[in-house]
């Protein structure tokens, strides 16, 4: 009788191994499945940026130009016309539209481009409402941060408008527009006048430059502050010039809609390297190499996707081991995490006369 | 028989805390380290992902010049391992080691 119960009852042992054999076969599984679902967002994100680089085109093909990186009534003495706000810092001033609220009606946003009034702020009491609005065209679903709409803030991190009325909340983006090597968002975009530049990553020279507020002086990608970039100004060719890249919201928040002047962007973790940046990260990044940016052996900083330092203004991507980016053309390529660095540089400007050659 | 099933489970076990031990062992990265550190980690790192022998010198000039001055003996230990394992030709694990440095003194 007691054999019998024996015979069709588990041991320990053999539980203790099914179980053992379930657990290496699930361990087996998962990361593939992971692997898989990891290169389904990849792909997803990338649709993203297709459409977006489509996008782009369509928008140059009827204004003759590509949109800029955000508006802003100039200024060359950080001066700006009577009831208009600036920025005494960057002289960033209103109204503040990004390329991303520019591209709406080529990424089938009419019914919210036909709300806005584009020689208005951002901020304006009728916008309010509208530009809290999320766009799945500019969101990745890699990111692992906020998804939601965010409150932009000021240096101290507190919730901020320029007319104190009420803090802005902006519709989010994961998706930044490439400001070239340089970034000019701090006080050399304005109250400084000046910045260093370099005019040659092979050999890392550097200039100083008289910016006076025209940030076009320093930049050498296609977005920037009033950029109009035409097509033919990418000499470099739009096949090896990036044009758009990625940025998490899991290190800080973007947007589509545009640039709030005094808004300061904060990273959401801490590296001994980053720290808040200007209003302009909002909408824009850059890949180095930047003047005076220079590393203990005086060799300048270029910060590929992911490049450890995670600075708000850099390109971060939570796809493996790299991250998208949408070239002049309106391609979308990978890039790893470890590319060539000098390539990468090349690839940043559009105008600067490097040849590259196989990059990929 | 049971003490064979003992045997088995003690066996069990000790498998288990080693696997552990050892994943913990090869994960543990190296801490925070001081700022002088986290600099020439970033500029190993740089060079390492360009292959470039000229930066690498500079790091190896630097630490000529400035001795031991800012690191810990382990920090000198880490980063001359990184710098051999560079001049040895193998950019890609080197440059693995000088990311990871920087990696962990990240506070998220």
């Amino acid at each position: 009788m007691d054999t019998q119960r024996s015979r069709y009852a588990f041991t320990l042992i053999e539980l203790l191994v099914v179980i053992a054999i379930l657990g290496i076969l699930t361990g087996m599984l998962l990361p593939a499945v992971q692997q898989i679902r990891a290169v389904a967002r990849r792909i997803s994100c990338a649709n993203n940026m297709r459409q977006l680089g489509l996008a782009m085109h369509n928008y140059e093909g009827a204004l003759g130009h590509f949109p800029p990186g955000f508006t802003s009534t100039p200024s060359r003495d950080g001066t700006a016309p009577s009831g208009v706000h600036i920025d005494p810092i960057t002289w960033n001033a209103a109204p503040g539209w990004g390329w991303g609220a520019h591209l709406l009606p080529f990424v089938e946003g009419n019914n919210i481009h036909g709300d806005l009034d584009f020689a208005k702020p951002i901020w304006e009491t009728k916008h309010r409402e509208i530009i809290q609005t999320n766009l799945p065209v500019f969101l990745c679903p890699s990111s692992s941060g906020e998804s939601q709409p965010f409150t932009v803030v000021d240096g101290d991190e507190n919730p901020y408008s320029p007319d104190s009325v009420k803090p802005v909340v902006l519709g989010r983006s994961h998706y930044v527009a490439s400001h070239g090597q340089e970034s000019a968002w701090g006080p050399e975009a304005g109250s400084a006048l000046s910045g260093q530049v370099f005019t040659d990553i092979y050999t890392f020279t550097t200039a100083t430059v008289d910016i006076h507020g025209d940030v076009s002086r320093v930049a050498d990608g296609p977005f920037y502050r009033n950029s109009k970039t035409q097509i033919s100004e990418v000499s470099d060719g739009t096949t090896t010039s990036i044009f758009l890249g990625e940025h998490s919201s899991r290190l800080s928040d973007k947007t589509w809609v545009g640039v709030v002047p005094g808004a300061t962007v904060h990273p959401r973790f801490s590296s001994p390297e980053n720290g808040p940046d200007g209003a302009a990260t909002l909408v824009l990044y850059h890949m180095g190499p930047s003047g005076g940016e220079l590393d203990i052996t005086g060799f300048p900083i270029i910060h590929p996707v992911n490049f450890p330092t995670y600075h708000v203004g850099q390109m971060y991507s939570e796809h493996p081991s790299g991250g998208n980016v949408c070239m002049g053309d309106g391609s979308v390529q990978f890039i790893s995490e470890s590319v060539d660095l000098i390539t990468w540089a090349e690839l940043s400007s559009i105008n600067e006369g490097e040849v590259i050659g196989e990059w990929q | 028989m049971t003490t064979n099933r003992n045997t088995i489970l003690t066996t069990l076990v000790l498998a288990g805390f080693l696997l552990t031990a050892g994943s913990w062992w090869f994960n543990r990265g190296y801490g925070e380290v001081s700022p002088i550190t986290y600099e020439y980690s970033k500029a190993l790192y740089s060079a390492c992902l360009n292959r470039n022998e000229e930066h690498l010198g500079k790091v190896e000039e630097l630490l000529v010049t400035r001795g031991d001055e800012g690191l810990s003996v382990n920090e000198r230990k880490w980063i001359d391992a990184i710098i051999e394992e560079a001049r040895d030709g193998r950019w890609v694990s080197a440059a693995k080691r000088a990311r990871r440095m920087m990696e962990d003194q990240v506070q998220y």
